[in-house]
């Protein structure tokens, strides 16, 4: 493998890792600080792109304004489900679920009525870059750093600031935390706000390069969940894990073919072949087939793994 | 200071505590002593406001605070340092200190240092995890957590249960020193009679979800006391 094609890879396992750390990131912190499994995550994606898309198309505000606002205005949506349904239903696992996913059939719906069952794009204004005899665009490198970035806020806030210290209290011991003057409702209010907040980011920052549509949430859902299983219970450490190991077989899996099976019918030159692997729809199946892998070896996820070995 | 008032508390339709009352003045200690199962905890949950009663009062520095949530009651000065110690694992030391220290933005941090002061095991301790210190360093700072706040009125709940005797000798010296120095008015639930007697003025009996009898400290090692209200 020539050198360029070997820094194509690299830049293509970077660019599926933090694709699913975007997904994932949201989703993870409200299953790991709240052990709440929020189906309507997809929708709060969906929403960040909305809004990105109405701030350029409607408001005519430039690109980047858009998607500041969009983790603001989705975190906005997160706290209100929160405090009108989700506030409801602690202590009832399966109810939440299934409250939340109404709510993103609700919110489908809604995002439908407003804009309509279509396609849109966001036009943006990034090019690509040369490596060698490839070219890439210039965007994923802004996807990556801003999936670091939010994964670093993240880690900050919870490791360094007094809500930080506040949450984990929480999570460790909710009763107790209450008995020690922390405002317990406010802090899972805040926390799911701040987990819908980032699904947003991610639906802002990923809008220019996927179709804008009601429904887009849903395709990304199952990716979500996948590497937040895998992950396991440790929010970050179990999200960079997974996405990393997940991310790392679906961009081989994409690029390269592995075998060729032959096929029956009239090909020129013959004979008939499909290629397995060398495409995103193998890489998928790679990433899906790698998931169940893995969690056969470990049940509780990577980090549970690491966490019970210490 | 604090005064309950014929609280009732029930789990489901299974009564636990039925009109127990009680009052503590500043830098008093008042001790709760009874055997197993009778409502002990039940009733310093019920103060704090983990549970919820159905009917009776509870005062906190003359405000009437039975319907505030625990928070709220902690804001107002009320510490409590559960059964079992309830370190929040994950959490450092300083980390658990700090979480009690919030209450009192002000001198919070002057608050850890005098709790660093008297529990000197702390201090060394201040970078590792709570939850990864033995039974008596827990207990220091379970209680440190709940000094830190600066509250006026501390529930204890068992604060000698399974700790070595060395340090259950500590932690009591510590107890009595604060209480006086501070003019904390403490509840104390024990079922080490000893070390109850040795740091309350007054200690009450209970027996089935309420208050029996109030016992002089001094008699409360008498042999017909001990098997009346205490022995298995
Ligand atoms: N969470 C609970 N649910 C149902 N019953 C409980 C619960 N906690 C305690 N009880 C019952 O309430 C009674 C009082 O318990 P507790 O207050 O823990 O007693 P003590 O602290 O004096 O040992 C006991 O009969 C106990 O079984
Ligand atoms: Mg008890």
């Amino acid at each position: 493998m020539s050198l360029d094609t070997a820094a194509i890879v690299v830049l293509e396992i970077l660019n599926s890792i933090t694709i699913l750390v975007l997904l994932a990131l949201g989703l993870a912190l409200i299953f790991g600080m709240m052990r709440i499994v929020n189906l309507a995550q997809g929708e709060f994606f969906t929403a960040g792109a909305f809004t990105v898309l109405t701030a350029v198309r409607f408001a005519h505000l430039p690109l980047w304004v858009g998607m500041l606002l969009a983790p603001l205005v989705v975190a906005g949506i997160g706290i209100a489900i929160e405090r009108l349904i989700i506030r409801r239903l602690y202590g009832r696992p399966l109810d939440v679920m299934l409250a939340t996913w109404g709510v993103s059939l609700l919110l489908i719906g809604l995002i439908t009525v407003i804009f309509g069952a279509v396609t849109q794009g966001i036009p943006f204004a990034l090019g690509n870059f040369q490596v060698g005899r490839y070219s890439y665009p210039e965007y994923r490198i802004v996807m990556t750093t801003v999936a670091a970035g939010l994964m670093l806020g993240v880690y900050v806030l919870f490791r360094y600031t007094a809500f930080g210290r506040r949450a984990r209290a929480t999570i460790a011991n909710p009763e107790m935390a209450s008995a020690a003057g922390i405002n317990t409702p406010r802090m899972f209010m805040l926390t799911f706000g701040l987990g819908a907040g980032l699904a947003g980011a991610a639906g802002a920052i990923m809008a220019p390069i996927v179709g804008v549509v009601p429904t887009m949430g849903v395709l990304y859902i199952a990716r979500a969940f996948i590497t937040v299983v895998v992950g396991g219970p440790v929010v970050l450490v179990g999200t960079l894990s997974s996405a990393s190991a997940l991310g790392f077989i679906e961009a081989l899996i994409s690029r390269f073919s592995l075998f060729q099976i032959e096929t029956a019918g009239h090909c020129a030159p013959p004979p008939c072949a499909i290629n397995i692997g060398g495409s995103a729809f193998f890489g998928q199946i790679a990433l899906l087939i790698f998931a169940i892998l893995l969690l056969r070896l470990l049940p509780q996820g990577i980090s549970g793994f690491w966490r019970q070995r210490r | 200071m604090l005064s309950v008032a014929e609280i009732h508390v029930a789990y489901g339709r299974t009564p636990a505590l039925t009109g127990p009352s009680l009052a503590v003045g500043p830098g008093e200690i008042v001790s709760i002593i009874g055997r197993n199962g009778v409502g002990k905890t039940t009733l310093l949950k019920a103060i704090i406001g983990l549970l919820r009663v159905t009917s009776g009062t509870i005062h906190l520095d003359g405000q009437d605070v039975t319907r505030l949530p625990a928070y709220e009651r902690a804001r107002r000065g009320l510490g409590y340092v559960p059964q079992g110690r309830m370190i929040f694992a994950g959490l450092t030391v300083e980390e658990n200190l700090l979480i009690g220290a919030d209450l009192s933005p002000a001198i919070g941090r002057a608050l850890v240092e005098e709790v660093l002061t008297e529990f000197p095991h702390l201090r060394q301790r201040y970078r590792q995890r709570g939850d990864t210190l033995s039974g008596g360093e827990q207990q220091m700072l379970a209680l440190g957590r709940a000094l830190a706040g600066g509250p006026k009125v501390l529930l204890l709940d068992e604060p000698s249960e399974g700790i070595q005797p060395s340090i259950v000798e500590e932690i009591g010296t510590r107890i009595a020193s604060i209480s006086r120095a501070r003019g904390l008015a403490i509840v104390l639930v024990e079922q080490n009679i000893e070390f109850a007697a040795a740091l309350a003025q007054r200690i009450y009996v209970m027996e089935k979800g309420r208050i029996a009898r109030e016992i002089p400290p001094e008699r409360v090692m008498d042999e017909d006391i001990v098997r009346d209200y205490l022995a298995v």
